[in-house]
């Protein structure tokens, strides 16, 4: 930011940092994916060759394919709990009066801000004290609790910006109030909903730091054979699962966005 | 009543309370069944607001207030033989990770707990700070640039929200670690190092390398809502670029920073797996202590004080930050 140089340069040194940054953000998710490829048995710098064998050994585990399966049961639960009681809450924030509504509305957004241990922790307490097992419905109410603030911000936005003058012009038209909602409201929300849910989906497959106090051998899911694998052997094959999930949260998104033409993704942003 | 009244009532029933005032102004409805009408669909939009807006409340209240109440009756009760909770109200939990000094091996270490949160918030003031110092530039340029890849750009700075915490934590293992990437590179370059890994500096290249999109997003907002025209006049009135950007542009975008701010030291003094996975034994932070008393001594009521102490002061933190700046901006519509 020197007074001395002309703007443009000044602009380069703006876009050069900006880039440095970008490979900051990005640089150490390629390095999983370029070392996950590597044949041998400690990850090195750079890679010795090219070889399958640790997505082999991935794949012939039953117990990270049974985490996988897991993640995916409790994240595509969590998603569709979230989606429904976060555009319910949604519509009432932002459509209805009444009193005390921003400490409510803050009152969703509280998982965001406590740490995920003290939530696991005392839902962990809660929840087992009052009798509950846990199984795949004690993950799927936690991980939904901790995903509704996205759900529910994101579904928000796109309500503020509805018009509703198209709900009026169908009820007078003659469709009743739920005929309005099914073929006005919720197309004109999709957007919203999916990204939201979406997110929900990505964010509860993977939730880690509350997680761990809520599963039994039966329910482990994904990041958590992960961080066991971190804290004991640091095998290659964490390398491996960790490429599979990015494609799972990342890849298949971004390219049902593009595939389907609807751009959610890319617009929202 | 009338068919005609039951008519009028059911097509205001579906268009609202407008048509019917326009109705009883002029004169086709009379008073009394309308009023009885406009009674009932007001119970029924009360109804509404209460089954929608109710529905989120009542699941915070649920499965977010009851097990925080719950764990704070905890608090004030004892661990048993065998990690049975003894539902004895007192105040020994507190005693003992607020005011007890730990000895080891015959030396005074202080007191462990407070140690640790101190090291937490610590480690989110530093966070925060780094954060904020590489994240405005990136911030501001996605807030001015005119490149037609201004979105695909913002999507990369979204991106890494949709990879596992887990994942983008562990990436570091192997880009820090004695074999990883930037031993080989520095030595490359001559010097000789075992690498960063389970150190201070681990932790806190990890957490802004995490926490770095909450930062870059919201100054990013502030940025592109400021008017070209208000750097220009500055610019055209004789002040230097720089002065210009001192005098305009950063206090424009000072709801941006503090809304960042906040939310990283928040997001950054809670962190387990920062200090799990990058971090030794000396750079525990409050979450792993809680999730060890918790997890592996099967201590619950102190588990819970520990939890219960950590909120109080973050959240007489947050109170304290937000009398100086709005949390709006974090949450605001």
């Amino acid at each position: 930011m020197s007074p001395l140089l002309p703007d443009e340069r000044r602009w380069d040194l703006i876009r050069g940092t900006t880039g440095l940054l970008y490979l900051f953000l990005l640089l150490p998710l390629f390095v999983v994916v370029l070392v996950s490829f590597n044949p041998t048995q400690y990850p090195t710098f750079p890679p010795d060759g090219f070889s399958l064998t640790w997505y082999e050994a991935f794949l012939t585990s039953d117990r990270l394919l049974g985490a996988l399966w897991n993640s995916l049961v409790v994240a595509a639960g969590s998603a569709v709990v979230a989606g429904v009681v976060g555009l319910v809450s949604a519509l009432g924030f932002v459509r209805r009066e009444f009193e005390y509504k921003n400490v409510l509305s803050s009152l969703l957004f509280l998982p965001m801000l406590i740490s995920p241990v003290v939530i696991g922790v005392a839902l962990t307490a809660f929840l087992t004290d009052v009798g509950m097992e846990k199984n795949y419905i004690f993950l799927i109410l936690g991980h939904s609790t901790l995903v509704l603030p996205y759900v529910f911000v994101t579904v928000r936005a796109q309500l503020f910006g509805f018009d509703r003058s198209m709900e009026e012009a169908a009820l007078t038209l003659g469709a009743n109030e739920l005929e309005t909602f099914v073929e006005v409201t919720l197309p004109t929300i999709a957007p919203g909903l999916g990204a939201g849910m979406l997110l929900a989906f990505v964010i509860s497959f993977g939730e880690f730091t509350a997680t761990q106090f809520w599963v039994q051998p039966q329910t482990v899911t994904a990041p958590i054979e992960i961080y066991t694998m971190v804290r004991t052997s640091l095998t290659p094959k964490i390398n491996a699962m960790a490429t599979i999930l990015m494609v799972i949260t990342v890849g298949i998104p971004l390219l049902l966005d593009v595939l389907l033409g609807k751009e959610l993704i890319l617009k929202s942003a | 009543m009338s068919e005609r009244h039951q008519r009028a009532a059911d097509s205001a029933d579906r268009t609202g309370f407008e048509r019917y005032r326009y109705r009883l102004w002029t004169g086709v409805l009379r008073a009394e069944p309308v009023l009885r009408a406009i009674q009932a669909l007001k119970r029924r939009e009360r109804l509404l607001t209460a089954v929608q807006a109710g529905l989120g409340i009542a699941w915070m209240a649920v499965f977010l207030l009851a097990p925080l109440a719950y764990i704070l009756a905890l608090s004030f009760w004892q661990r048993g033989a065998g990690g049975v909770v003894v539902q004895e109200f007192a105040l020994a939990n507190y005693q003992s990770i607020l005011l007890e000094d730990v000895q080891l091996l015959g030396w005074q270490i202080g007191n462990v707990y407070l140690l640790i949160l101190w090291q937490s918030l610590k480690f989110g003031f530093l966070t925060t700070v780094t954060t904020l110092l590489l994240g405005y530039v990136p911030g501001y340029f996605l807030g001015r640039t005119q490149s037609k890849y201004r979105s695909l750009l913002l999507l990369l700075v979204v991106l890494p929200f949709w990879v596992p915490l887990i994942i983008r934590y562990y990436a570091w293992i192997l880009v820090m670690g004695n074999e990883g990437m930037v031993t080989t590179i520095l030595g490359w370059v001559g010097v000789e190092s075992g690498g960063f890994l389970y150190t201070e500096v681990a932790v806190v290249t990890g957490l802004v390398q995490v926490l770095l999109p909450f930062m870059i997003l919201p100054i990013y907002n502030s940025v592109a809502k400021i008017d070209d025209e208000f750097v220009e006049s500055a610019k055209t009135m004789g002040a230097t670029p720089l002065r210009a950007f001192y005098e305009v542009t950063l206090p424009l975008s000072l709801p941006g920073i503090s809304a960042g701010s906040i939310l990283v030291f928040i997001l950054a003094v809670g962190s387990f797996m920062a200090p799990a996975l990058l971090g030794g034994p000396a750079n525990s932070m409050v979450a792993n202590l809680i999730s060890q008393t918790f997890g592996e001594s099967f201590d619950w009521p102190l588990a819970s004080a520990m939890a219960i102490v950590y909120l109080v002061v973050l959240f007489t933190l947050i109170t304290v930050f937000n009398r100086f700046v709005g949390l709006e901006e974090v949450f605001g519509e």
